[in-house]
């Protein structure tokens, strides 16, 4: 009898680490599996993915140490006769820059369209078939998603064009930069975004774009990745590629409101105005001090970032409906955006 | 005997269908199986297997007072070790002490170094580390990796990444996304299986500590030059002594492939062995040379000291000569 | 007849064993759910839960930019973060961000809500906070705590915060990544003495406060601010574990006052200053971070007991002499004893 449980003990022992090993070994499968999708991603795209310098290239003397070159920038073909999408900010103002793709080529790039505030720029170079991304939708992106940035980070790309790849998630979304470039409903990552990233595409596990990365948090004066980057979403660039493409002006729309810029709302519901500017936009469209936006283009408002995010990707001259309360009465006011002015 | 048998047949039968029942039962509690936990588990796994070969040096002494001079280093063989260039100047080279995971001290002594590799060599008396695995190939971009070092405390430190870009630096490292800093730097960068991809090392402070930007040389270089390491040599990069072409926009690589030297030193090996400006470089070391990008790449993988031959073109006809790469 | 009964019992075993063997998990390798929706649902279970504290008293500069559309007197102020650990609106959070004397908290939801707090207690050894904050009818959604116990290094944690303010909205951003280190810190500006989590998930200022999440979502610390570890001289983020914290709790909840100096000091057994807290006592008699306590009253001091002795003997209000080292020279202060404990 003894020898018999005995016997059992040790077959069940048996059982058990051949079944510990074969759990280890499963998970190693699936660790691997989710491995070789990150590995198919960038191989899928990376040689879309191309440097951009907005200046000459010093001689190269043989032996000299690669000096991290810390101008220059990312960007991405979206078409296979040479658009490419990059941040504004990476061309530094210029008309003509030097494109570098994967295969090793470098060609001229000539700017076709900026926009200046959303910092997005569009720049075609002269080829054919040449390896394209294609464009996702950012409006699918939720926080936690994986995601993938491609470029040239503190110019290592530079010599080589072997763009750099980082996985990282979706940290948060519809975050509001403001300033001389507005970064409108951004989307925030914690992939190692650096300089020479900018203009740079963001990726989904699919392989679509995204965003374009372009711009990063730091600590102190140091400038590098700390965890925190910002990529203008896709779908507010395909609202304005086709102009961007054929040199179409795009300029940001602005209502001309004052409101309260804290981080929430005053519990009231909606986004009070404090002034309106005369003769702006919402003058004209007869929104007075009082008022509260509480939606807008059939989007709830209520906090001001909401609608921030929302004004803030509008081109000028394009439509907002905005619903307003006003004396306890709720009215539907339509309001043609001005443009930016500065 | 028919009816015995039949007997067990049945008791076979029965006694294999409870066991997989009453399993089944106990596992159909468990939720599908995620990737995250078994990343969860396999990350921490990978570790355990890498750990015996991840070592503190540090200057002997009591372990708590050279908390702050510890770094980390790799064994690859059972007497040989290696840690950052930069890290040497934090653990000093006298009187230094390889720990290993079990607190077992090992006397190690400093070797050769190669400055184009940024390793320090280190060399055991009691030949009793534990050389790590090896991964069988280099990863592609997209792998993932963790950065190991030995800097804190008992376990290894980890960081999680994966790989950006493969050829960095003319072919010598890889870069990577999990953070490398002081506390890994000289360590062991690992693949899932917890084999050793390659040595993780700091390169320039410019590209920030941590950011994101790393870069690891791959074990297979550093086994190339094991024996000049051991050896004691000072191994640094090779120069011809000549000027390389500017790039230009929209030429591709030339159709015809080679180099043109656009100058060359005067008294440099290059000159010395009898080549001009114009000549086009097409193979050096029997390797052929069709652009910028293979000859630093077959650069990259010679010293000072080394002879190559080098086949160019001059005018149309092809000539051979040989010279001995010198230092900067 | 015996051979027949082992035999059979030989049989019993061959059946069990092979069944054993045979079972298996009850899914198949390939149904695998993938890492990002193992993500998104964690994500969207705990972010409601990570709030951001802004506290008067700790008032930032007022970010420069100014919009032509906005109305720069009222520029938002960065804040940190807390983990709502009970509907009714109990907060944990990090000591550095509401340690004050009379601080006035209001705790901000990422769905808009903004709610009065009051401090209910800190702990200077643990460094962490009780903040509880009035959610009216509407409870808060609270997470569960996990245990920190079972962490290697290499295990997937997520952090949770506010990291330099960007979410206007005070939705939390959240970063993935895995535990460097368990293990005790050798900086300065690290308070609490054991073991802490260090993690490679992205922390920065606005993340202190916040919660260090495992897979299912469960606190396994609190995060607190970086810190310099100089044994690598590599910035350092980390949580204080919660199985350090959880014990405390029931005793925190119940608040009280004793004298206290108003500083936190250096993990270790030395008696540095690693932090002051702004406008409260030890500030106002010009302590500063670095000093090291000489004697209190007359009293030598050797170590962290023989401080804690000193001041169990006195009460809110009290004034003592604080001798101090700064640089090399001595200083010596007079405190007037606050009360927050």
């Amino acid at each position: 009898m003894k020898r018999a449980l005995t016997a059992v003990a040790v077959l069940a022992a048996a059982a058990f680490a051949l079944g510990e090993g074969k759990e280890e070994g499963q998970d190693l499968a699936r660790a691997r599996a989710l491995e070789a999708r990150v590995e198919s991603a960038v191989a899928k795209v990376r040689d879309a993915v191309v440097t951009i310098s907005a200046e000459q290239r010093e001689q190269r003397t043989e032996g000299a140490a690669p000096k991290p070159v810390t101008s220059g920038g990312s960007g991405v073909l979206f078409t296979a006769d040479g658009f490419v999408l990059t941040n504004d900010h990476v061309t530094l103002g210029e008309d003509r820059v030097q494109v570098g793709l994967r295969d090793g080529r470098t060609l001229h790039g000539e700017v076709t369209g900026r926009d200046r505030v959303g910092d997005i720029a569009v720049i075609k170079v002269k080829g054919k078939d040449l390896p394209f991304a294609t464009l996702g939708d950012s409006d699918k992106l939720r926080e936690g998603d994986l995601v993938l940035a491609l470029g040239n980070p503190f110019g290592l790309a530079h010599d080589d064009h072997e763009p750099a790849a980082t996985l990282g998630i979706v940290s948060g979304l519809h975050r509001f930069q403001g300033g001389e470039k507005v970064y409108g409903d951004a989307i925030q990552i914690d992939a190692a975004v650096n300089p020479g990233n900018s203009g740079g595409p963001l990726f989904d596990m699919k392989g679509n774009v995204v965003g374009i990365t372009g711009r990063i948090s730091i600590r102190g004066t140091e400038k590098k990745n700390v965890g925190v980057g910002f990529a203008v979403p896709i779908d507010q660039v395909k609202l304005i590629l086709g102009d961007l493409k054929v040199g179409a002006e795009v300029a940001h729309g602005y209502l001309g409101v004052r409101f309260r810029g804290e981080t929430d709302g005053d519990g009231k519901g909606g986004v009070e105005i404090l002034g309106v500017l005369p003769g702006a936009p919402a003058d004209r469209a007869g929104l007075k001090r009082g008022d509260r936006i509480v939606k807008a283009n059939d989007r709830e408002v209520d906090q001001p970032v909401r609608l921030e995010n929302i004004l803030s990707v509008l081109p000028a001259g394009s439509e907002v409906k905005l619903l307003v309360e006003r004396d306890g009465r709720r009215i539907e006011v339509m309001a043609r955006l001005g443009r930016r002015p500065g | 005997m028919r009816r015995f048998a039949i007997v067990l047949v049945l008791l076979l039968l029965v006694s294999h269908g409870v066991a997989r029942r009453t399993m089944h039962a106990l596992h159909a509690q468990d939720k599908p199986p995620e990737e995250a936990r078994a990343l969860d588990r396999t990350l921490p796994r990978a570790i355990e297997r890498i750990a015996p070969s991840l070592l503190k040096v540090r200057p002997a002494g009591p372990a708590a007072d050279m908390a702050r001079k510890t770094r980390s280093a790799v064994a690859l063989e059972r007497d040989f070790a290696v840690m950052d260039a930069v890290s040497i100047a934090i653990t000093g080279v006298d009187d230094l002490v390889l720990e290993d995971p079990a607190g077992k001290l090992h006397k190690a002594h400093v070797r050769g170094r190669d400055s184009r590799l940024r390793v320090v060599a280190l060399e055991v008396e009691d030949g009793g580390l534990v050389p790590a695995p090896r991964a069988p190939a280099l990863p592609e971009a997209g792998s993932f990796l963790l950065a190991l070092g030995a800097t804190y405390g008992a376990k290894p430190n980890a960081t999680f990444g994966i790989v950006s870009a493969t050829g960095r630096f003319e072919g010598r490292a890889l870069q990577v996304d999990c953070g490398i800093d002081g506390a890994n730097a000289g360590g062991a960068v690992v693949d899932l299986e917890g084999r050793l991809v390659g040595v993780p090392v700091l390169v320039d402070r410019k590209l920030g500590d941590d950011s994101g930007v790393g870069f690891v040389v791959p074990v297979a270089r550093i086994l190339t030059v094991e024996d000049r390491l051991r050896a004691g040599d000072d191994i640094q990069p090779g120069l011809m002594g000549i000027g390389l072409p500017q790039d230009e926009p929209e030429i591709s690589p030339s159709l015809d492939g080679g180099v043109r030297i656009e100058g060359v030193v005067s008294d440099g090996p290059a000159q010395k062995a009898g080549l001009q400006a114009n000549d086009v470089i097409v193979k050096m070391d029997g390797h052929s040379v069709k652009s910028i990008k293979d000859f630093l790449s077959v650069l990259s993988d010679h010293a000072a000291g080394d002879k190559i031959t080098i086949v160019y073109l001059r005018e149309g006809r092809e000539a051979t000569t040989t010279l001995t790469l010198v230092a900067r | 007849m015996k051979n027949r009964r082992v035999v059979a019992t030989l049989a019993v075993l061959v059946g069990v064993g092979s069944g054993l063997l045979r079972s298996g998990r009850a899914y198949e390798p390939e149904a695998a759910v993938p890492l990002e929706e193992t993500l998104r649902k964690m994500v969207e279970r705990v972010a409601p839960s990570v709030v951001r504290l802004q506290v008067d008293g700790r008032a930032q500069e007022p970010r420069p930019e100014r919009r032509f559309f906005r109305d720069p007197s009222t520029e938002p102020r960065e804040g940190g973060a807390g983990i709502v650990i009970r509907a009714d609106g109990l907060i944990l959070t990090h000591a550095s961000l509401v340690a004050f004397d009379l601080p006035r908290i209001e705790v901000l939801t990422g769905n808009g809500r903004r709610l009065p707090a009051e401090l209910v207690a800190t702990d200077t050894k643990l460094d962490v906070a009780l903040v509880k904050a009035d959610p009216g009818s509407e409870p808060l959604p609270a997470l569960e705590l996990g245990t920190a116990s079972d962490l290697v290094p290499g295990r997937l944690v997520l952090t949770f915060g506010n990291p330099f303010g960007v979410a206007r909205d005070s939705r939390p951003s959240s970063s993935l990544g895995v535990v460097r280190s368990v293990g005790p810190l050798d900086a300065r500006e690290a308070v609490f003495e054991g073991n802490v989590i260090a993690v490679d998930a992205a922390v920065n200022p606005g993340n202190e406060g916040g919660p260090l999440v495992d897979l299912d979502g469960r606190v396994l610390g609190v995060l607190a601010p970086l810190a310099r570890d100089r044994r690598s001289m590599a910035m350092l983020g980390y949580a204080i574990p919660i199985d350090a914290i959880a014990p405390e709790l029931e005793r925190l909840g119940k608040g009280g006052r004793a004298a206290s100096l108003g500083l936190f000091l250096s993990a270790g057994p030395e008696l540095v200053v690693a932090r002051v807290i702004p406008q409260a006592c030890a500030e106002k008699a010009g302590v500063k971070e670095g000093d090291r306590l000489v004697s209190f009253d007359g009293t030598a001091l050797k170590t962290k007991e023989d401080l804690k002795k000193a001041l169990a003997e006195k009460r809110p209000g009290n004034k003592v002499t604080l001798e101090l080292e700064r640089e090399g020279t001595k200083v010596s202060v007079e405190v007037v004893l606050g009360g927050r404990e």
